[in-house]
């Protein structure tokens, strides 16, 4: 059985049961208060996730290992071919220049297909980058372990 | 259940260009069998691929629901929406292609008609066509695909790659119980359209896209309001032609316009959203408000509930729709406070709701999503809460064919 969590833990999330994520979140909260505690390491500052996705041989923190690239090693072949999802910066480079080769395209014929397809080109990546932007706003380190590894400590949840 | 066999393809198919059946047979009763497509499309990297090979659930068919818009115009939002009514997040397949596009829950499948792309962006250039234009797409792969998994069969569908460009090696997607496809081209193919359960069409009104991508990539760098304006008008005569009529054949449609409420108001932070819905489509009965049929202007704000400026305005009543019959309801305005969203539920009818205050529920699980204070958010959770009920009435007309074919 898990020790009771104390009423004092609940102190900082007393203005949250105002909010209205208050019962979503809940259970996460709890989870995260215990994870911490028991892996030791602050997972707060999403730059460690990203590097950990670029670089497939960066020192994991300890009892956590993380999306496609540690969690996977054990196949060496397997993880040779999976592609590595591209960074945000690398996206927000291709938009811009994209956005400069279809202007350069335009200038010439402003009716050609070529312009039009150039600036086509600029609606998709600046899609992709934005979809880009949303997916790691919203990606916690623990919660993609977790829903990897739903068994492990780290990702029990109670119920009262 | 079906117990299935599960095969690694790699020693059958060194380059992925094209995946053969499995010359052994399945070792369990698995009375499904994959399907197998040659795509005509040679990828880039020659890598072999891994297959797991499993069965449709229980053997069931398919619901197949599609979803149209114009890029940048919500659909994401959408389907966060919809696969959140039917429980469970939809998350992208575990282990695969980090871009891939498909998301995948419980019971729900989306998968991206991108990745029915016939010419890569390379390819595309050279042409001088863009994604919208139906020479770069494939229809006849799709058509198969989609009709194997309603069947459901597997299929290996290619993945278009967002980012690269180019047609990654396919990913193999099992029949889900309800498959989503969403893209810009759902009701283009009038096979493919033929298969769809429910159809739902995103109509964005201009100034409400010009709003919506400043919003999206003014802060990405090397844009500016003329480029993004350039690329909205370059991309204006294909979408036109090609994605913009198949609003036609949705059963739904939901339209973004700017607000009513503020004179000459052009910024797009209040809408105006407009819920068309199709009259007589089987399994499907329009909500409305009050009074079924009749005609209703109803300003909710008063004595019992206050709002805040510019307020809201619902309208509703029938009207006709392409020479088709359909209820209209509308929307102008925001909500502000939670008890403004919930008396709006308390009075509208045939939301299919499973409780009550599940459509205020499922806004403020999600109230980060963009739309969540607006009619967007609100017809897009009562158009996932209509596909719920949709399917389970599907399912269950299905389970009693057989029963009564029997007795």
């Amino acid at each position: 059985m898990p020790a009771p969590i104390k009423p004092s833990c609940w102190a900082p999330y007393h203005n949250a049961i105002l909010s209205p994520h208050f019962f979503q979140s809940r259970k996460l909260v709890r989870r995260k208060e215990m994870a911490t505690s028991v892996a030791g390491v602050s997972l707060s500052t999403p730059r460690v996730f990203a590097r950990a996705a670029e670089t497939p041989k960066v020192i994991k923190p300890a009892g956590l290992s993380f999306g496609y690239s540690a969690g996977r090693v054990g196949s060496g072949r397997m993880s040779m071919i999976r592609p590595v999802a591209a960074a945000p910066d690398k996206l927000s480079e291709k938009v811009q220049e994209s956005i400069k080769e279809a202007e350069q395209a335009c200038s010439e014929d402003p009716a050609s297909g070529e312009c039009v397809a150039a600036w086509d080109e600029v609606e998709e990546l600046s899609a992709a980058a934005s979809h880009k932007r949303d997916s790691e706003k919203n990606k916690d380190p623990l919660e993609t372990y977790c829903s990897d590894n739903p068994e492990t400590d780290e990702c029990r949840t109670y119920d009262n | 259940m079906a117990i299935c066999a599960v095969h690694t393809s790699t020693q059958f198919n060194p380059t992925c260009s094209s995946i053969s059946t499995p010359s052994k047979s399945h070792l369990g009763f698995c009375q499904r069998q994959q399907v197998v497509f040659y795509t005509k499309r040679s990828s880039k990297r020659s890598t072999p691929c891994v297959g797991l090979i499993a069965c449709a659930a229980g053997g069931q068919e398919t619901v197949v629901i599609g979803l149209a818009a114009d890029s940048g115009c919500g659909k994401s939002t959408f389907m966060r929406r919809l696969t959140s009514v039917f429980g469970g997040a939809a998350e992208p397949p575990k282990g695969g292609n980090p871009d891939s596009n498909t998301l995948i829950s419980d019971t729900t499948t989306v998968i991206c008609l991108d990745d029915y792309h016939s010419l890569d962006r390379t390819g595309r250039k050279e042409k001088g066509v863009t994604a919208l234009d139906p020479r770069a797409n494939d229809f006849d792969l799709m058509y198969e695909q989609v009709k194997a998994m309603k069947d459901g069969k597997a299929v290996d569908k290619p993945i278009y790659n967002h980012v690269s460009g180019l047609l990654d090696p396919p990913e193999l997607i099992k029949p889900p119980k309800i498959l989503v496809i969403e893209g810009l081209h759902p009701m283009y193919d009038q096979r493919v359209r033929d298969l769809l359960d429910f159809s739902i069409y995103l109509d964005i009104s201009n100034e409400v896209k010009f709003a919506w991508k400043i919003q999206r990539d003014m802060a990405e760098r090397g844009h500016s309001l003329e480029s993004i304006k350039a690329s909205i008008e370059a991309r204006k005569p294909d979408f036109d032609a090609y994605i913009d009529p198949q609003k036609q054949y949705a059963d739904a449609v939901i339209e973004v316009l700017p607000t009513e409420l503020i004179p000459g108001d052009n910024e797009g932070k209040v809408l105006r959203v407009r819920l068309i819905m199709k009259e007589g489509v089987k399994f499907f009965n329009p909500v409305y408000l009050f009074d079924e049929g009749s005609t209703i202007s109803w300003i909710p704000c008063g004595r019992k509930l206050t709002c805040s400026y510019p307020g809201i305005k619902f309208t509703y009543g029938p009207d006709t729709y392409y020479g088709h019959e359909v209820s209209v309801l509308e929307m102008d305005g925001q909500f502000d406070r939670l008890d403004e969203l919930i008396y709006v539920e308390s009075h509208l009818s045939n939301i299919s709701t499973k409780f009550y205050g599940e459509v205020t529920q499922q806004m403020l699980k999600h109230s980060d999503f963009p739309g969540s204070n607006n009619g967007t958010g609100l017809f897009q959770t009562i158009v996932g809460l209509k596909i719920r009920d949709l399917y389970e009435q599907l399912i269950a007309s299905k389970a009693k064919r057989p029963a009564e074919a029997k007795a």
